[in-house]
């Protein structure tokens, strides 16, 4: 009995290692982008590609599809102002800008930076799981769809205070 | 009540129920439930693995402490199934990995090892009044006799991080420093070895510090050292 529960044990521990390798949150949802990928088409909110790209007022957008290309063309004002880019920074023992308030159908894009140590910036609600060390900057981009006041939380620890070290995310309808 | 004090296992406790009673105004019902989730799973655990495979009849204390300190350090926004099986995994590291008898890591640590692994995060709640952790830290050091083991942790742990300018006593976790790393059955006993088993951890922390920061020191570095106890045993057999 006990050699069959040690080989379980050895299996989890196997397949948290193969977590651990990975680098990803296990429950991190698609709209979470770390790097490597162009973000959340403006139009019909799926994932970007780069071979959909259209520059406008000297910034480039990525869109899924030519069409959404076209439809942006048409009134880009109106996918401009739905798109919230918020520098957030972590430091001992918070989060700034704290609350982060956006409306429900916003893109959130995120550029994380640390000012001290390494920290995490974790959103439960909407599945992300990011670190960040100090001198870095990690970008995160998600679809702001779920009405409500999130906890955003260090994931990692950070000293004696990481446990008060929380900011909110208000999405509002 | 004075034979209940007398019992260091029972002050441990007292000590746990006044930083989760310290927590729970600032982080609601959720959490409070969660740890006493947490506690009644570990105690049921152990008491039913003791019962029914070692046939034992036990009221585990220290089951109480290892639910404490897993549902006071995991987050505990996460769905339940995640508490029910950290809590299982600590009491079964407890009985089966075992080196001469004795459970090689410390069961909580353990749990928590692995939930780290899995990138559940670690928000550690129950640390919740340093002051109250350094005065009863520090009694239980002394009548455990593992004010070696704090040595040789705050030695190499301030030592390291001051040399590349860190601040130490920014990060350093004084729950972790003065609950988990004197564990009494998993750090070993000698002053020698203590020390020893202070500085590894203190070293394998700064490690992960500087090498990969997105995992929790603490956790990693106490379950790095507790691997190493098997051969920390020989070395203060050799010595003594």
């Amino acid at each position: 009995m006990r050699i069959i529960l040690f080989f379980s044990l050895a299996i989890i521990l196997g397949t948290g290692l193969l977590f651990a390798h990975e680098g990803e949150h296990p429950m991190m949802g698609e709209e979470t982008q770390v790097k490597g990928s162009v973000g959340i088409c403006p139009v019909m909110h799926e994932p970007a590609s780069r071979e959909f790209a259209y520059t406008y007022e000297g910034k480039t957008y990525y869109f899924c599809c030519p069409m959404c290309i076209e439809e942006f063309k048409k009134d880009p004002q109106k996918y401009i102002s739905k798109i919230k880019e918020i520098k957030l920074e972590a430091f001992q023992y918070g989060f700034s800008p704290d609350p982060i308030v956006v409306k429900k159908g916003d893109i959130v894009k995120l550029e994380i930076t640390s000012r001290d140590v390494t920290h995490g910036v974790y959103i439960k609600e909407y599945g992300i799981n990011v670190s960040v060390k100090k001198g870095e900057t990690k970008k995160i981009e998600f679809l702001a769809d779920k009405v409500g006041k999130f906890d955003i939380i260090c994931s990692v620890y950070c000293g004696s205070g990481h446990s008060k070290m929380k900011g909110g995310l208000i999405v509002e309808e | 009540m004075i034979k209940t004090l007398k019992d260091k296992k029972n002050l441990v406790i007292i000590l746990l129920v006044l930083l989760f009673l310290i927590k729970v105004p600032q982080e609601g019902i959720k959490f409070f439930l969660w740890v006493l989730e947490g506690i009644f799973l570990c105690f049921i655990f152990d008491f039913l693995i003791n019962k029914f495979f070692f046939k034992r009849d036990i009221l585990p204390n220290s089951a109480i402490i290892s639910g404490f300190i897993v549902s006071g350090i995991l987050d505990y926004r996460q769905p339940w199934f995640i508490l029910v099986t950290f809590c299982f995994l600590a009491i079964l590291s407890k009985h089966i990995i075992k080196f001469k008898d004795k459970h090689i890591f410390n069961p909580a640590n353990f749990a928590l090892f692995l939930a780290a692994l899995f990138k559940i995060p670690l928000s550690w709640n129950i640390e919740s009044n340093i002051f109250l952790i350094i005065i009863f830290g520090l009694f239980f050091a002394y009548t455990y006799k593992k004010f070696f083991h704090i040595l040789g942790f705050l030695t190499f742990f301030i030592g390291l991080f001051s040399v590349f300018k860190v601040n130490p006593l920014g990060l350093i976790s004084w729950f972790f420093v003065f609950i988990m790393l004197i564990e009494p059955k998993t750090s070993g006993y000698g002053n020698l070895r203590g020390f020893i088993f202070g500085g590894i951890a203190a070293i394998a922390s700064f490690l992960i510090f500087k090498l990969i920061p997105q995992y929790d020191p603490n956790v990693l570095s106490l379950f790095s050292v507790n691997l190493l106890n098997p051969v920390l045993e020989k070395i203060n057999n050799f010595f003594s």
